[in-house]
């Protein structure tokens, strides 16, 4: 809502400057968005007479002017370009020494030899529209010499307001100043009315054919306007600084009435209405050109405004093209009605339109103000454009229009919810302000009647609620809720996750947050087990499915910065991924995810900067991640053929048993589709399946020494080293503590069939300590155990 | 003989002083006080001299010997300690060298302010509180107050599925309805997570970060509100800040408010950072019974707020942030900085 600060000036007996008013409105639950001048900042600019305008006689395209700007003083030469400039109208001058906004000063100057002593203004030039075709015109009666901004009252500003929608009767000029003198104990004046007298008898049947859509409908016959009428500069001026462009007299009368009250109304061509107004549901199929231009398909859900034959207007949202108000119309017919908000709601939404009109049924009009508008309007018409009123016809159906509600006030109610004691008669009277009605009051409570402008005050927290506005949130006072101690309970999931975040992030890992939708292709390239999840009204193509892995993120932040010359890249991320289970039903899973890229190393001097990272650097981090939450030693890890990852260098992740996540290198095709130069190593894990909570429990420690005995072993190559562990496990008895494995050959020493691995075993009694007799018949048990298994002893 | 030994001790003296090596000092040692050194000899035939020379003589010999030996001892320590100095000046390394290794990695910044948040409500003892981020309509709307024909309900703002039961959620106020069903009153919750809407420009992303609470029980007041909010402020800003509640309107509390923040630099007087003076920096109000209602609970009973924090705004206010697209471009050279 943008409105002009002086125009509301007007209707308050409280003076207030435009930063005071501005602040009062958003305290009171208005917030203004901007306070902007209504002119650029200019002076010495009056008002003129051009007496005479003469071509130039060194230049087409120009005049040269005799202004006057003072009657007892000889008029002013001035040369001027603008085409409208003609003898006997009244314009803007600025005088020599005049400024222009810009910090532009007039000086005497010559114009192709021709002296000049000033400048004749166009609206833009003083900062009053942003474009304009020549000179501005002032009315015929501007007095000759006033300072323009006096004249025009441009010491003004546009406050502009974000009104929520609740506050419907605020999109007017009376609403604010119903608030603003609520606020300041004080009236309001509106403009002086006068006692309408009819021209002629004639109206136009009205029939209420959807009375729950339109419940009342005002309309009146004008004939015999003056189409060449011009809308006075003072009212061009109000709309402007309200934010809305002048048409024409009789469409800004209707804007005018429209910001000056908060009814939106309409006019009629009548030559165009064949028989009588029909306020109804339009039929399947039913076409209507709006004012626009825009070709509507009605639906059985629109309310239109029709005449016998055709639909004329989309009720409470646009009037039609065929019947609207042109240069030409000499006969109107206006409307002013009360369209429920919801049925106006809809068929705005239908339609994807929005205006003005709609803009303020859908949130509410006062059922009272119709009548009033359009007397108001009839005024104002008469005054601009004359023309014959007739009486005003009203069909109205008064079940179906809203009335005051009755609301309960309870005393014991507005201290439990705002905390504070507020005295009973301070209480009414912050009532009164805002127009409800007390209808009844005792020790504890009071009966509410509430004024039908507001539509959002129907129980009796929404009369709290204003009692605490009126009041002043400010002025109710600050405590500290009074709670009983007890412990919160603890989220586990989320101090879990953090642990893992921070582990990962000493390892070097940087946290990402990419979207929750991602592009569809890159999914399905990246995640082909599952369906995606699609959204009907994606922001852009490349966001239009919900990520069932975080890997579309992590793939898209490397090379984003692979682009911006980043080589080495370590990212992770936690987060909800979306899918589908087998019968439909949706899952929304946690998942912690992360991705290796280049170099293990940052260049540096110290260290071999070439090593790229592989499997084996991500699966130590995720090692590490697992001891950390004590579960590394349920954790197996088996080869997987996943259609996005690298077939030889990929596994499957279990925990005692269960799927928990994959983790292996980026499928190389998939990584040349993608245009990524080197391996990318990415996992992806159940982050639910991952932590535990479990407590440690302690294993006593042995007195008695270790003893380490070596082994290089030849085994077949396709053996894995988890099953050879876990055979040597099975061979050497409960004495064997660990296993490490210290070096890994294949090459031109041995057999390609076979791979040589070297061992280290390390054995314990908790009893005593080993003879070598005891370590001997282990060792050799093992061997003999181990060459029935094919694997030997490397000579 | 008198003079002889006091002859022997000036050379030894000066001998020992201008030894520079340990092996020049043991062949000085040995020539002193060995076994057939010098002094060893005079001792040796002592009993050449005449009887009454002897004791004299004896008990100088053998305090040159002991004042030799202490000599010897010093200049050996020092000559020790002079050639560990010089082995270990040639082990010098240059300190100002980089360290070796991998790097550390870094937590987004919007992750450390929530947990931020997190932590300053935890220890007001609200409890954390997750749900699922593709809700239905009952959940995030209808439950919340938001009639069927609020315009946050249209295609325009909220992001919708296919399947047109289930949306985005486009606040973290459906986990609060979820958490009331779950746990009852009196509750006392925080609700952080990803929300979503339909607006991508300069300042808005589709995806940002809600922080947002409940409290309910039997006592709770707007004036409780206040109170909490500025203290949660107070402890977040790490100053005491100046606020203003100002009435605003949300379908799921009444009496609603925002809260702005007196900017800092100009005290509210309005200034280039701040524009009005006041810079917006949450929203909040007291449950609307309806919503109560909703999750099964006696509103005549039970009362409560609820506040909801937008972590990015707050994330790029703590670090001077100026373009919230930064927060999800995942450009390494942003994330590092945090």
């Amino acid at each position: 809502m943008k409105f002009s600060k002086s125009w509301l000036q007007e209707w308050l007996d409280v003076d207030l400057s435009a930063h005071d008013m501005a602040n009062k409105l958003t305290m009171l639950g208005l917030e203004t968005d901007s306070i902007t001048p209504v002119a650029g900042d200019f002076t010495g600019v009056v008002v003129g007479e051009i007496i005479t305008a003469n071509p130039h006689p060194n230049a087409d395209k120009l005049q040269v002017c005799s202004v006057s700007i003072d009657q007892d003083e000889d008029p002013l030469q001035i040369v001027c370009g603008a085409p409208n400039a003609r003898s006997g109208i009244k314009v803007a001058v600025a005088k020599i020494c005049a400024k222009l906004p810009g910090d532009f000063k007039i000086k005497a100057t010559k114009l192709r030899g021709v002296d000049s002593f000033g400048m004749l203004c166009s609206s833009k030039e003083l900062g009053l529209s942003d474009a304009s075709s020549g000179i501005l015109e002032l009315p015929d009666d501007a007095p000759i010499g006033k300072d323009l901004r006096e004249y025009l009252k441009l010491d003004d500003c546009s406050i502009e307001l974000e009104l929520t929608i609740n506050r419907g009767d605020c999109l007017s000029i009376l609403g604010l100043a119903r608030e603003l003198a609520a606020d300041t104990s004080t009236n309001i004046t509106p403009p002086p009315g006068i006692e309408l007298k009819t021209a002629h008898n004639e109206t136009l049947n009205i029939t209420l054919d959807a009375p729950q859509r339109c419940a009342f409908y005002a309309g009146c016959i004008i004939r015999d306007i003056n189409p060449n009428a011009k809308t006075p500069l003072w009212m061009i001026e109000k709309l402007r600084r309200s934010g809305i462009n002048a048409i024409s007299p009789v469409v800004d009368v209707t804007n005018y009435v429209l910001l000056e009250l908060g009814q939106p109304m309409h006019a009629f061509d009548l030559a165009k209405i064949s028989g009588d107004i029909h306020a109804r549901l339009a039929k399947a199929d039913e076409e209507l050109t709006l004012l626009d231009e825009k070709q509507l398909k009605l639906t059985a859900n629109d309310l239109v405004i029709s005449d016998d034959k055709n639909p004329l207007a989309l009720a409470g949202v646009m009037g039609g093209f065929d019947s609207r108000v042109t240069d030409k119309t000499m006969d109107i017919f206006l409307e002013s009605a009360w369209f429920a908000a919801t049925g106006v709601a809809l068929s705005a939404r239908h339609h994807t339109l929005h205006t003005d009109s709609s803009h303020r049924f859908e949130r509410g009009v006062d059922p009272s103000l119709p009548t009033r508008a359009i007397k108001r309007a009839i005024q104002l018409l008469l005054d601009i454009v004359g023309g014959k009123p007739g009486p005003i016809n009203i069909a109205k159906n008064a079940n179906e229009l809203p009335i005051s509600n009755k609301i309960l006030l309870r005393f014991c109610r507005i201290k439990r919810l705002l905390g504070i004691d507020i005295p009973k008669d301070k209480i009414k009277n912050m009532l009164a302000l805002i127009g409800c009605e007390i209808i009844s009051d005792n020790e504890s409570s009071l009966k509410v009647s509430t004024p039908l402008h507001r539509f959002d005050l129907v129980r009796e927290i929404d009369l709290i609620e204003e009692v605490a506005r009126i009041y002043g949130y400010n002025n109710i006072p600050e405590k500290l809720p009074e709670v009983e101690v007890t412990f919160n309970a603890q989220n586990k999931e989320l101090d879990a996750l953090m642990r893992a975040h921070n582990l990962l992030i000493n390892e070097g890992y940087r946290e990402t947050i990419t979207y929750s939708f991602v592009d569809k292709e890159l999914q399905e390239l990246l995640d082909q087990a599952h369906k995606p999840i699609t959204l009907k009204n994606p922001i852009s193509a490349d966001m239009g499915v919900m990520r069932s892995s975080i890997w579309p993120g992590l793939i898209t932040a490397l090379r984003y910065n692979l682009n911006r010359r980043r080589r080495n890249l370590r990212f992770f991320e936690s987060g909800l991924c979306f899918t589908k289970d087998k019968s439909g039903n949706l899952e929304q899973e946690l998942k912690l995810s992360g991705l290796l890229y280049g170099n293990k190393y940052e260049e540096q001097w110290a260290v071999d900067n070439k090593i790229q990272v592989d499997f084996f650097d991500l699966k130590n981090d995720l090692s590490k991640l697992f001891s950390s939450f004590k579960i590394n030693e349920n954790i197996s890890w088996k080869p997987v053929n996943h259609p996005t990852l690298h077939p030889g260098k990929s596994a499957e992740i279990f925990c005692n048993g269960k799927l928990i996540g994959y983790c292996g290198a980026l499928h190389p095709r998939i990584q040349s589709n993608l245009q990524i130069e080197k391996n990318v190593y990415l996992f992806e894990l159940k982050f639910s399946a991952i932590y535990n909570t479990e407590i440690v429990e302690f294993k006593p420690l042995s007195k008695f020494p270790e003893v380490a005995r070596d082994l290089a072993l030849l085994i077949d190559k396709e053996m894995s080293a988890a099953s050879l562990i876990e055979l040597i496990g099975q061979l050497s008895g409960p004495l064997l503590r660990r296993v490490t494995i210290f070096d890994l050959y294949e090459g031109d020493q041995i057999l390609k069939t076979k791979k040589s691995i070297a061992i280290s075993l390390q054995l314990q009694h908790s009893e005593r300590t080993l003879t070598e007799d005891d370590i001997n018949e282990i060792m050799s048990k093992l061997l003999v155990g181990l060459k029935d298994h094919n694997v030997l002893l490397r000579e | 003989m008198q003079d002889k030994l006091t002859n022997i001790l000036r050379t030894a003296k000066q001998q020992i002083a201008a030894s520079d090596d340990l092996t020049v000092l043991d062949q000085l040692r040995v020539q002193y006080l060995g076994k057939s050194g010098e002094l060893t000899k005079i001792l040796k035939n002592l009993g050449n001299l005449i009887p009454e020379e002897r004791p004299k003589v004896g008990a100088k010999v053998n305090q040159i010997k002991t004042q030799l030996k202490d000599l010897l001892t010093e200049r050996h320590t020092s000559l020790q300690n002079a050639a560990l100095d010089k082995k270990l000046q040639n082990e010098k390394i240059d300190v100002t060298l980089p360290g070796r290794g991998g790097h550390l990695g870094s937590a987004h910044p919007v992750t450390q302010v929530k947990n931020r948040m997190i932590d300053i409500f935890s220890r007001m003892g609200f409890s954390i509180v997750e749900g699922p981020e593709i809700e239905d309509e009952y959940h995030n709307f209808t439950a919340l107050n938001i009639s069927e024909h609020h315009p946050a309900r249209a295609a325009s703002d909220t992001f919708y599925l296919n399947d047109d039961r289930y949306l985005l959620r486009t606040q973290t106020s459906p986990v609060q309805i979820r958490a009331m069903e779950k746990y009852g009153v009196p509750i006392r919750v925080i609700t952080p997570g990803k929300v979503f809407r339909r607006d991508y420009d300069a300042t808005h992303v589709p995806m940002f970060h809600q922080m947002e609470g409940l409290l309910v029980d039997e006592k709770t007041s707007f004036a409780d509100l206040k109170g909490l909010l500025h203290n949660f402020l107070n402890e977040f800003f790490e100053q005491d800040v100046v606020l203003r509640f100002r009435p605003s309107y949300f379908p799921f509390t009444e009496p609603s408010a925002e809260v702005d923040l007196q900017c800092a630099m100009c005290e509210g007087k309005g200034c280039k950072l701040c524009g009005s003076g006041w810079l917006e920096v949450l929203g909040c109000g007291m449950v609307h019974p309806s919503v109560l209602e909703s999750a099964g609970i006696d509103s005549e009973k039970y009362t409560g707020f609820a506040f909801g924090i937008g972590i990015d705004r707050f994330a790029m206010r703590s670090y001077k942030i100026n373009d919230l697209r930064l927060l999800f471009d995942n450009d390494v050279r942003f994330l590092e900085q945090f």
